[in-house]
């Protein structure tokens, strides 16, 4: 028999009326997809991390102060909360200065390459930075909306809503980042970039 | 009445979001109309690349946080 899961809605009813674990559960059950929206999003680990504590404390302040009306929408209103951190984040990031070598190579990506654990695959690192370099490639827009809808779990409803756009517009904003995409997997391409 | 199918309907069909009727409509446009077949085609292939790419991200590790600082937001409020 399945287990029935406790709706969003009743989780965020019990951890107002005191119970703790109610928001464990909570946290549990969107922290994946939230943080790895976030991580698609900022392209940074410790960012990522930040931004995800930031996204919960504002939460919790939320919830405690009785200021949540979503229902059993959590993971798309907590969604929106870590984008609108997400795009903060990476316009303070853009006002910084860079810090580059003699070569103009970033010091902080030299320092990101010597970070990796030593069991870490070779392979996936490949692969991982092939498909980020693709995502990164996008226009804002259509990355957002590939993002939210790969690594967040949200619908395209749901991610007009978040964008404050209407459904149209963000399956168009699909549409147009897979026939890129696709282009850019395409070997003659990736050939032609090279030289 | 029947919809006019579309590159973004494939998109809906692909990503789970077409109803029943839509679904029966897009199966037989995918029979007879080879571009959107190939579109078809390349957007699962960007899927499933996109889904590759889900299984290396790294595993947040920062809940435990998240707990202490509602606990002790919590422990203020009572």
């Amino acid at each position: 028999m399945q287990k029935e899961l406790i709706p969003d809605g009743v989780l965020i009813q019990l951890y107002q009326d005191g119970k703790e674990s109610a928001l464990e559960t909570l946290i549990n059950r969107h922290k994946s997809r939230i943080y790895t929206g976030i991580y698609m999003l900022v392209n940074d680990r410790y960012l990522s991390e930040d931004i995800f504590q930031e996204t919960f404390i504002k939460i919790i302040h939320c919830l405690k102060r009785g200021r949540y009306s979503h229902e059993d929408k959590f993971g798309p209103w907590a969604m929106r909360i870590a984008r609108n951190l997400s795009i903060d984040a990476i316009r303070s990031r853009e006002r910084m200065p860079k810090i580059v070598d003699s070569e103009g190579k970033s010091v902080i990506d030299m320092l990101k390459i010597a970070d990796g654990s030593p069991e870490d695959n070779i392979v996936d690192k490949e692969k991982n930075r092939y498909v980020r370099e693709l995502i990164d490639q996008l226009p804002e827009e259509q990355k957002e909306v590939v993002v939210l809808r790969h690594y967040a779990g949200l619908s395209f409803k749901e991610i007009a809503d978040i964008t404050d756009t209407n459904l149209n517009t963000c399956i168009g904003r699909m549409h147009y980042a897979i026939i890129n995409l696709k282009k850019m997997m395409n070997p003659v391409y990736v050939q032609i970039k090279k030289k | 009445m029947t919809n006019t199918i579309t590159q973004e309907h494939i998109l809906l069909y692909i990503y789970g979001e077409a109803d029943s009727t839509l679904k029966k409509e897009i199966a037989v446009a995918l029979q007879n109309n080879t571009e959107l077949y190939l579109f078809y085609q390349d957007a699962l292939e960007v899927k499933e690349l996109m889904e590759q790419q889900e299984m290396l991200v790294p595993a947040v590790t920062s809940e435990r946080i998240i707990m202490e600082e509602s606990h002790d937001s919590y422990s203020e409020t009572v």
